[in-house]
């Protein structure tokens, strides 16, 4: 019979390693922990967002679940780069390390199956993240789009990464407390270099519009404006930015010609495929703005408005129809009104030019943001953490069902 | 079965393994004896592949321990270690499933449950190995090496911290399997664990393997040891002096549980040398509050080789 190649039987034994540390972890505290405190962390950042459309009416948002999840994902690969750490540690403390390479295991399909059994942790938490998002997208409305599967795998990645630098400082380490520092001393130097990195942040922009630096491509962005209560102006730059807003709002559109540049010019490296873009201009030779609403389109007019203060002690602005005849002066402002409303989810708009085409990057997404009570999505943060307890409050009771075979006289 | 030529671990300058050459036939059950420190963990984790030898070869099964035929010579050993370790956070089941799935063992569950039942452990499968006693471990380490029907079995130390009966169980077992035509290599420091169930023993010490003998020929040379447990009411150091320049008392060493008053005096002769003991004691001043004989030789006397007993292990005997 032929035999198994190396490769194959190294497979195997990490598959055999993995399977176990899978069981083992899941009958721990630690992972379910990690994930109701990375999800209650994610609510909060979507709290936050969510109110900041209630409070404002409008908030302009390109991927508003990329932070919740970069955050659980942060959280959830220190604790893999720990477990995974210390588990290595505590096997070779215990003599286990030892007796499994009495058998049919090496070094190298020992750290295999190691990472293999976090790499399966991180893939079924990022799992469980991206639903509870999806659910919390549900409600919200906030767009959930493929952009976050995209981030999702990156952070799989990533966290796999670093649970194979955790192994290789278990390696280097003879204790728990010691992986402890040894990780904590590359994580502080990883954020201190991060930090040495993004240095100056925003510099770029302030120096654009003044007109300092050279601008390598134009395009198309919106100020958006609520009718009222408004102090300063959203911009949507991006065509992935979304315009959400509060259920009943009404908004004003101007588009602006913006300017990109290099976002780092100071920097001698260049980082020349990172871009920020600027505001430069408004666009005074537009179309009419189109608003698909999927089962129909409808255009809107550019037109002139007046602005108010409110009186009272709260410095408030309101936006009102210009009235041409009898306003003295000129309009303060001239742009494409919106409604949004509690017929519809979102729809998406673009702008024509005077010829009736599309004009390039005048896309963009509005979504209605409707009155939820978001402390109802802490639940799904609290969900891993009930899951945990039932699993090894049984565990353990059953456990305590069979000890009960060494010593049957006491029940 | 096994086979080393040279085998050799250097420490830096100190040497743990000497040039080895170690000859286990196949079917046999060769005992590797030497007091501890002698190499002989050492030698079955060069065996095991899991140290690296700094020089020397080792063949199992007829061929080279290479990296290409690692896991294929893995598969085909069972291993019981001094301590045994399990994953306690684990069902004994749980253990052993993991280890079927680590040598692709066929028929698992049937088998995991034939074992245990054999080792009357059966009642246990759903209890965490942190709960076993120590014997129950034993046997649970037993369960696990031969999980996978391995052709060897290398055991390091298995009756360490066994009670009687279970260096009774243990040796029932070593010998069963042999009988199944399992080869058994056990190392040990314990005369008494190899009686009767090893073939042959070699004795190693610094690494050396010094010879090799049938047990009963090891016991011969053994036999004229005579030991005296004495109890002292006041011991002073020059009475422990003079005891110990007696010319037939090879040396006395302290008991642990003596409070300091208890020891165990060596001798060199087959005579018996109380009288001896008790003039001298007499004579500097010292009280005897207890004197008893005991030969090395006794049934159900777990026999430690130290480093004294190493000459007469070797005197005269047949080299390997």
């Amino acid at each position: 019979m032929k035999r198994p190649g190396i490769w194959h039987s190294r497979w195997h034994a990490a598959l055999a390693i993995q399977r176990r540390d899978l069981r083992a972890t899941a009958h721990r505290f630690g992972p379910y922990v990690t994930a109701s405190v990375a999800m209650a962390a994610a609510t909060a950042i979507l709290q936050r967002d969510v109110r900041s459309v209630q409070d404002r009416g409008l908030y302009v948002l390109a991927n508003p679940f990329a932070i919740p999840f970069s955050s659980a994902a942060i959280l959830t690969s220190i604790y893999l780069a720990v477990a995974s750490a210390t588990s290595i540690v505590r096997e070779r403390d215990r003599g286990m390390l030892e007796t499994l390479f009495h058998g049919p295991v090496d070094v190298v399909a020992y750290q295999l199956g190691k990472c293999l059994a976090q790499m399966s942790v991180c893939v079924l938490m990022t799992t469980a993240y991206l639903v509870a998002l999806w659910l919390c997208a549900l409600v919200t409305n906030f767009a959930f789009d493929l952009t976050l599967m995209e981030i999702a795998i990156l952070s799989v990645a990533i966290t796999s990464a670093v649970v194979g630098i955790s192994v290789l400082v278990s390696t280097l380490c003879r204790r728990v407390w010691s992986v402890s520092l040894a990780l904590a001393a590359v994580a502080l130097a990883c954020l201190g270099a991060q930090l040495g990195h993004d240095y100056v942040p925003g510099l770029t922009k302030g120096l654009a519009e003044m007109g300092v630096l050279a601008s390598h491509r134009q395009g198309l962005g919106y100020q958006v404006v609520p009718q009222e209560g408004w102090t300063r102006p959203e911009r949507a730059d991006d065509p992935a930015d979304v315009i959400y807003a509060r259920e009943g709002t009404v908004l004003y559109l101007q588009p602006y010609v913006k300017e990109r540049y290099l976002e780092e010019p100071q920097s001698e490296a260049g980082h020349q495929d990172r871009w920020a873009w600027a505001h430069a201009w408004p666009l005074e030779e537009a179309g009419n703005l189109i608003l698909d609403y999927g089962h129909q389109t409808v255009e809107v007019l550019a037109r002139p408005y007046r602005v108010e203060q409110l009186p009272g002690s709260v410095l408030r602005y309101r936006v009102v129809d210009y009235d041409p005849v009898a306003e003295a002066g000129p309009p303060d402002l001239v742009a494409y009104q919106l409604f949004v409303d509690a017929n519809h989810a979102g729809y998406h708009l673009w702008l024509e030019d005077p010829d009736g085409e599309m004009m390039a990057s005048s896309q963009r997404q509005v979504r209605r943001v409707p009155e939820a009570n978001t402390w109802a999505l802490y639940f799904l943060a609290g969900l891993p953490l009930t899951i945990g307890a039932l699993v090894i409050i049984s565990r353990r009771e059953r456990l305590a069902a069979s000890r009960r075979v060494l010593s049957p006289g006491k029940e | 079965m096994i086979r080393t030529k040279d085998l050799t671990k250097r420490y830096g300058e100190s040497i743990a393994v000497d040039a080895l050459n170690l000859h286990v036939q196949p079917g046999e059950i060769y005992g590797l004896l030497g007091p501890k420190g002698a190499g002989k963990t050492t030698t079955l984790l060069m065996l095991l592949g899991i140290l690296p030898p700094t020089s020397g070869s080792i063949f199992l099964f007829d061929f080279p321990l290479t990296p290409e035929r690692y896991f294929a010579i893995k598969r085909r050993i069972g291993v019981v270690g001094e301590r045994p370790c399990f994953y306690d956070d684990m069902t004994a089941q749980e253990n052993l499933r993991f280890v079927a799935r680590l040598y692709a063992v066929r028929n698992a569950r049937e088998r995991i449950e034939r074992l245990m039942e054999a080792l009357k452990l059966s009642s246990l499968l759903d209890v965490c190995p942190g709960d076993y006693s120590p014997d129950m471990r034993q046997k649970l380490a037993f369960v696990r090496a031969l999980l996978p029907d391995p052709d060897l079995l290398i055991l390091d130390e298995p009756t360490s911290g066994l009670d009687p009966c279970g260096v009774g169980a243990v040796r029932q077992l070593v010998q069963a399997q042999n009988q199944t035509g399992k080869t058994v290599l056990i190392s040990s420091c314990t005369l008494s664990d190899l009686e009767r169930t090893a073939h042959r023993v070699g004795i190693v010490h610094h690494g050396r393997l010094l010879t090799q003998d049938a047990v009963a020929g090891l016991w011969a040379r053994l036999a004229s040891e005579q030991q005296i447990e004495l109890e002292l009411a006041e011991p002073k150091p020059s009475l422990l002096t003079a005891l110990a320049q007696l010319p037939s008392v090879r040396g006395v060493e302290g008991l642990e549980d003596g409070e300091g008053r208890r020891f165990t005096v060596h001798l060199s002769g087959g005579d018996d040398a109380r009288a001896e003991l008790s003039r001298a004691v007499t004579g500097q001043g010292g009280t005897i509050v207890a004197m008893q004989h005991r030969s090395r030789h006794q049934e159900g006397v777990a026999v430690t080789i130290t480093e004294k007993d190493i000459p007469r292990l070797t005197t005269g005997a047949r080299h390997g």
